[in-house]
């Protein structure tokens, strides 16, 4: 019976090998920079109408919560017709990492869709490897004077990528004030 | 077999005149003679009458329709063997106090004492034994314990759920694993308790602010988990277990080794382990996409004694990886709209074992030194000394769309939190009547971060002195008892200026009376506490984005202390026939915590949110739980349970937010022989009250006002199941039990659920048990 007694030591030496306590390898006192794994800062439309290139943008630099981002208004002149491209950036990091080119990259999981309330006419000139637009570059026909808001949704539709704006999770929404004079 | 009692006295009450034979009645307490705690659900056989009776929770027993002559009393308590005294009935009230002395079971001592009631005369216990969690092995902690009178669940999905206790949950509900208070990230909503319930053989909830015994934390009350003792003697056992459970195909599988060694080497043990692992669950209609989990979770003690003191050593580790329903985790309030105004969702997910993102990962490491001994004879100092670690891991349901970023597939955010406690208790027995107990309690934590800054980096102390009179005679028990706590927070926060210190203390007096009568039957019991508790980091420091909500958390660095006014009552009675108990409650809180609509939006590049700040309100929670049983026949039994709480903000008249809605059951047991089936029906009203207005805005900018992001779900009723047998082993029961939870596989959601937004709650699930305990060397 003893003998029994002494089989079972291995295994308690077992469990005890097994409890190596877990340490925290961080300091208190100096704690990382908070660190997104991905952030977006800054929404950059930039319009052309042959001569000239005009640019409007959200930022947020510290990101969601926080300071409220700022916001710029669209300034358009009436019935013209511009090349527009959009442009998502993360300003915080130097130097500042465009992740444009990530999301034309992943362009079958992307699509930026654009709503506007007083006649903005946007059509997009990109396409996916499905032949789906993403709507990073495109045309924008402006009509008749007036104030309106535009509203550019960058949808990330992994899998389910139809064409459509309802599929998939919001990453960016952004609603800019728009002036058409 | 060399069991020392002392009998202390028994004494009784002169009667005016000789009675019948068979009227005499005999009645008194059991407590253990080195520290005088009473011994709840001692067993007394009263023989030739074949009498029984069984100690309440304050180890009091009687017995009536006694018969005139001379008695064996055979006592017995849990992990102790049979105590026999013998004595005669010549009155017709006899009282006896039967005293235990456990020098030569000292290891039972280490549980027996936790039945210690001092800071818990005159509050209502419920309680989870042996059977009971046997027949709730597999399921996670909120789920063992749901069944208990004033709990209801706070979820986060299916398997993410934490016990509410009164409507109050997380930093107001105290959790002590083997002793110890647990220290996890327990402020969050869907942070789970991190404990397996596995281990347990006794789980004791103490309703009601518990604070003077317990610390601040135990604003709601306290609950106790607490594993078997370790053997006493010479032996060597193995219990086995194994559940499936239908919904998810989820296997549990547990082990538990324990003993002692031979007298060359008098060391008592326990190994155990529990691996569990679940597929996507189903709702009656589709599967619920990424719900699959997996846990991992083993623990080790060793316990020697001496004549005059004891020592353990205990180590735990609980490791789990749980699946969040990717339907639930929103870019934006617009996401939020569409997600519950989604009316079906197909069924297009495929089951799996696989966890995907968005995904937590969590593990927690108790190790624990405890150390008692005797001074004097009926005194003793207990010493804890622990250390926890707990790591959270939380994985966004996106990588990053930089490949090299991604590659690293690294947790959105992290957190690692380290705990050392130490607990000295001193109890004393001074007097017949008197016994108390003082204690000192030192705190020191520390939290990191990683990633996303949602709660800082912050070093916390506390200290805490506190001291508990109990003063028993005839039928009262009445306690006082007081408490002192100072709690010290150092946050180090990471801002673009560089890194902020911040230091705050807050201290307060806490106070707590109670009293107890027992008298046919009849127990009586009413609490009055003044607690408080200092606000936590995060109702101080959060900020930032909670994507299962979609709204913007934001602390409040001028939250002060959160007092509360506790006042409860409990009536018991117990009889063979009937039993039951009712427990109204009442808080008064000057200045309770809460997270509520700031009125304000915050804009960010994912559109405005909703922005929810910690604020302090005049708060009342107030409301009654309540069971009876009653024996309909020989066999069978009914049971009816109901849970009422309301929360009003006394300033605005508002309903506070996430309040139980009133639930009600009702259940048969029928029992014969091993075998018992129950069957149970349940109640759930819809909540009515909630707090109005949720400014929400739209994607056009447009701000709605809502009375919550979705009206609070239909009241639901659910029918279940349950068929067990057993049959005692030596002791050590074999049970199979086969059990069906939403028999009639109904659609529902519930208030308390945090994805009632996204998804029904899950259909029928079925589940097959059978534990097995085996003696490899006898006793």
């Amino acid at each position: 019976m003893k003998t029994k007694n002494y089989l079972l030591l291995p295994v308690l030496a077992i469990a005890a090998a097994f409890s190596s306590c877990e340490k925290d390898t961080n300091t208190v006192t100096n704690p990382a920079p908070a660190n997104e794994e991905e952030l977006i800062t800054t929404v950059r439309l930039v319009v052309f109408d042959g001569t000239d290139s005009l640019a409007f943008e959200f930022k947020d630099l510290d990101g969601e919560g926080g300071n409220s981002g700022s916001i710029d208004t669209i300034v358009l002149s009436s019935s013209n017709t511009y090349l527009y491209s959009v442009e998502f950036l993360d300003e915080s990091r130097n130097p500042v990492v465009d992740i444009t080119e990530e999301i034309l990259e992943e362009g079958d999981e992307h699509l930026v869709c654009y709503n506007s309330t007083n006649g903005l006419d946007i059509s997009r000139g990109d396409l996916d490897e499905n032949n789906l637009p993403i709507g990073t570059v495109g045309t924008l026909i402006t009509n008749n004077a007036g104030n309106g808001t535009l509203t550019i949704t960058l949808k990330h539709q992994p899998g389910v990528k139809n064409g459509q704006c309802e599929p998939g999770e919001t990453d960016i929404e952004v609603v800019f004030p728009v002036r058409v004079q | 077999m060399k069991f020392i009692y002392i009998l202390v006295l028994s004494c009784g009450l002169l009667a005016a005149h000789a009675q019948d034979t068979c009227s005499y009645r005999l009645e008194g307490t059991v407590a253990d003679h080195d520290n005088g705690d009473a011994l709840a659900f001692a067993i007394l056989l009263i023989e030739p009458d074949g009498k029984q009776a069984t100690a309440d929770s304050l180890g009091r027993f009687e017995v009536s329709n006694l018969c005139q002559g001379k008695k064996t009393v055979t006592v017995r308590h849990f992990g102790c063997h049979d105590l026999q005294k013998v004595i005669f009935i010549n009155q017709p009230l006899t009282t006896l106090n039967v005293w235990l002395d456990h020098s030569t079971h000292q290891m039972e001592e280490v549980v027996i004492s936790d039945h210690r009631l001092s800071g818990e005369t005159g509050q209502s216990v419920a309680r989870l034994e042996k059977m009971e969690l046997l027949v709730r092995r597999g399921m996670n902690l909120g789920q063992t314990v749901e069944s208990l009178d004033g709990v209801s669940l706070l979820q986060t999905g299916s398997n993410i759920s934490k016990p509410m206790v009164h409507g109050m949950h997380s930093n107001r509900l105290l959790i002590l694993n083997n002793e110890i208070r647990q220290e996890g990230q327990q402020w969050g909503a869907e942070h789970a308790p991190e404990i397996d319930p596995m281990l347990a053989e006794r789980i004791e909830l103490v309703k009601g602010a518990s604070t003077v015994k317990y610390g601040p934390e135990a604003i709601a009350g306290v609950m106790l988990i607490a594993p078997a003792p370790l053997p006493s003697v010479p032996s060597s056992d193995l219990d086995l277990f194994s559940g499936y459970q239908s919904n998810g195909h989820q296997y549990t599988q547990s082990a538990k080794l324990s003993g002692k060694l031979n007298k060359v080497l008098p060391i008592a043990y326990r190994l155990q382990g529990t691996l569990k692992r679940g597929g996507t669950l189903h709702t009656p209609d589709y599967k619920l996409a990424n719900t699959a989990m997996r846990e991992l979770n083993y623990s080790w003690a060793l316990g020697y004694q001496r004549d005059r003191w004891q020592t353990e050593l205990f180590y735990s580790r609980f490791t789990t990886d749980i699946g969040i329903f990717s339907g639930a985790h929103l870019g934006n309030t617009t996401d939020l709209v569409r997600a519950y105004s989604r009316p079906n969702i197909p069924d297009t997910a495929q089951f799996s074992y696989d966890i995907n993102r968005p995904y937590q990962s969590i593990n927690h490491e108790l190790l624990k030194a405890s150390f008692q001994t005797r001074l004097g004879n009926l005194n003793t100092l207990k010493i804890n000394l622990s250390r926890q670690f707990n790591r959270r891991f939380e994985y966004d349901r996106d990588l990053a769309r930089n490949d090299s970023i991604a590659a690293l597939n690294n947790p959105e955010l992290q957190y690692f939190l380290t705990t050392y406690l130490l607990d000295v208790e001193y109890k004393l027995h001074h007097h017949n009547h008197f016994d108390g107990s003082i204690g000192i309690q030192g705190l020191y934590q520390f939290n990191t971060f990683r990633g996303r800054q949602f709660v800082p980096n912050f070093f916390q102390r506390g200290f805490s002195l506190f001291a508990v009179e109990r003063y028993h005679w005839s039928d009262y028990y009445a306690e006082v008892g007081a408490r002192y706590d100072v709690r010290d927070f150092d946050v180090y926060r990471s801002t673009a200026q560089g890194v902020r210190n911040d230091r705050r203390t807050y201290q307060r007096p806490t106070l707590s009376l109670g009293l107890n009568r027992r008298k046919n039957q009849l127990d009586l019991g009413v609490h009055i506490a003044n607690a408080w508790r200092a606000p936590a980091v995060n109702e101080l420091y959060s900020n930032g984005l909670h994507h299962g909500s979609a709204t913007i958390e934001v602390g409040n660095q001028n939250l002060g202390t959160e007092r509360v006014w506790h006042g409860s009552l409990s009536l018991a009675y117990e009889h063979p026939l009937i039993d039951f108990e009712v427990n109204p409650h009442f808080n008064r809180f000057a200045n309770y915590i809460s997270l509520v609509p700031s009125g304000q939006n915050t804009l960010t590049i994912r559109g405005a949110f909703p922005t929810y700040q910690y604020v302090e309100q005049a708060a009342t929670i107030y409301g009654v739980d309540a069971h009876a049983k009653a024996s309909l026949s020989e066999s069978l039994k009914i049971n009816l349970q109901c849970l009422v709480v309301r929360g009003v903000d006394s300033n605005t008249k508002q309903w506070l937010v996430l309040q139980p809605a009133d639930r009600y059951r009702a259940a048969l047991l029928w029992q014969q022989k091993n075998t018992s089936v129950t069957l149970g029906v349940s109640w759930v009203a819809q909540q009515t009250r909630y707090p109005e207005q949720i400014t929400l805005v739209q994607q056009n900018g447009q701000i709605l006002t809502l009375n919550d992001f979705a009206p609070p779900p239909k009241d639901y009723t659910l029918l279940d199941l349950q068929w067990n047998w057993s049959i005692k082993k030596r002791g050590e029961p074999v049970v199979v039990s086969l059990s069906v939870n939403n028999l009639l596989n109904r659609r529902y959601r519930d208030y308390l659920n945090r994805f009632r937004y996204f998804s029904d709650e899950i259909g029928r699930n079925v589940q097959i048990k059978l534990s097995v305990p085996l003696n490899l060397r006898s006793k």
